[in-house]
């Protein structure tokens, strides 16, 4: 494709991605802060993460549902983020390695 | 009635430098997902300047992988809006979560670190607040080790000198997704009142997921998660 054809193609996915990213904040940046938002917006910050897991998982296969309740599991008991990615990427080599999945 | 002021935010460079070292780590653990984009995006024809270039504006791994579908003329720029649109949106989401106290920040901070938000460091700001600290330069800090690693592996992609093999043998792939199910894990601990908020949010994903278009879905899950969460309280 032409440069200026890619120049066209990086400007406009730049723009839409960067509105994205300061849209939310910016629409309620002259909204005044209340309990009620204050509560909206902690559900939605716990429930944005939920959803991209359970998409990612729904787009995956069973080798990373196994590898997430592993790493899940181990974040219950240690409240080790390292701890927990170590026994995810340990349990999708042993189901890679060693089973069908 | 009494308006709630959130705790101050603070922007300090102890902040920043936190934010690196917490994500350095899953950077590290995201080269191969880096050069595998850069050598697609070579093969779809770009130069090893275009995906630099296009890495460090976009930063944005969906978005810049479904983009590849869009690089012959004619261009179908009103698609490829909507769909940069669609997988970008829940940013949306993330910088209204963070809005009581990234507002608080003067415009240039407020713009330069929402400018580096992405998943990750969305994510493990969130876990750090869990500490009761609301420092905005982590946000910064950790968008800015996952913005140098993906410019970087995605341009030593792009000039085909390194070859990944299959990364899922190491179990890389499922680096990310780790990540933010621990993050949930981490929130849910912290506070177990999130429990029918996060549940419903899974629910409502998985129950959208084939309904609405791709991304749209999390949108759903999100305000369905914001909206039980106030009703419960």
């Amino acid at each position: 494709m032409s440069d200026a054809a890619f120049l066209a193609v990086l400007g406009l996915m730049a723009a839409i991605v960067f509105l994205t990213r300061i849209g939310g904040a910016l629409a309620l940046a002259w909204t005044p802060s209340t309990p009620r938002l204050e509560r909206f917006l902690e559900g939605m910050a716990a429930a944005v993460i939920a959803a991209l897991v359970a998409t990612l998982l729904m787009r995956g296969g069973t080798v990373d549902l196994i590898a997430v309740a592993a790493a899940s599991a181990v974040m219950a008991v240690s409240r080790s983020v390292i701890g927990s990615i170590i026994a995810g990427m340990a349990t999708a080599i042993v189901c890679n390695q060693w089973t069908g999945l | 009635m009494v308006s709630a002021v959130p705790d101050r935010a603070t922007f300090t460079g102890q902040g920043f430098l936190r934010g690196v070292r917490r994500l350095a780590p899953m950077a590290l653990l995201s080269v191969p997902y880096g050069v595998a984009y850069g050598a697609a995006a070579a093969d779809a024809g770009l130069s090893p300047l275009q995906v630099v270039a296009m890495s460090a504006l976009v930063f944005s791994a969906t978005a810049q992988f479904a983009a590849l579908d869009f690089l012959r003329e004619p261009v179908a720029f009103g698609t490829l809006a909507l769909t940069t649109l669609v997988l970008s949106s829940r940013h949306l989401i993330m910088g209204a979560a963070l809005s009581p106290w990234v507002n608080a920040l003067s415009w240039p901070r407020r713009t330069l670190t929402l400018g580096f938000l992405s998943d990750p460091n969305f994510a493990d700001t969130m876990s750090d607040f869990e500490t009761g600290r609301r420092d905005l330069a982590v946000l910064l800090g950790g968008g800015a080790i996952m913005w140098l690693q993906w410019v970087a592996s995605t341009g030593v992609g792009a000039t085909g000198g390194v070859l990944v093999g299959d990364t899922s043998a190491l179990g890389l792939g499922v680096v990310m997704v780790c990540f933010f199910a621990a993050t949930v894990v981490g929130q849910w601990r912290a506070a177990p009142g999130l429990t029918a908020t996060i549940a419903v949010a899974v629910a409502v994903a998985l129950l959208t997921i084939d309904l609405l278009p791709a991304g749209w879905n999390i949108i759903a899950a999100a305000l369905a998660g914001g909206v039980l969460h106030l009703a419960r309280a």
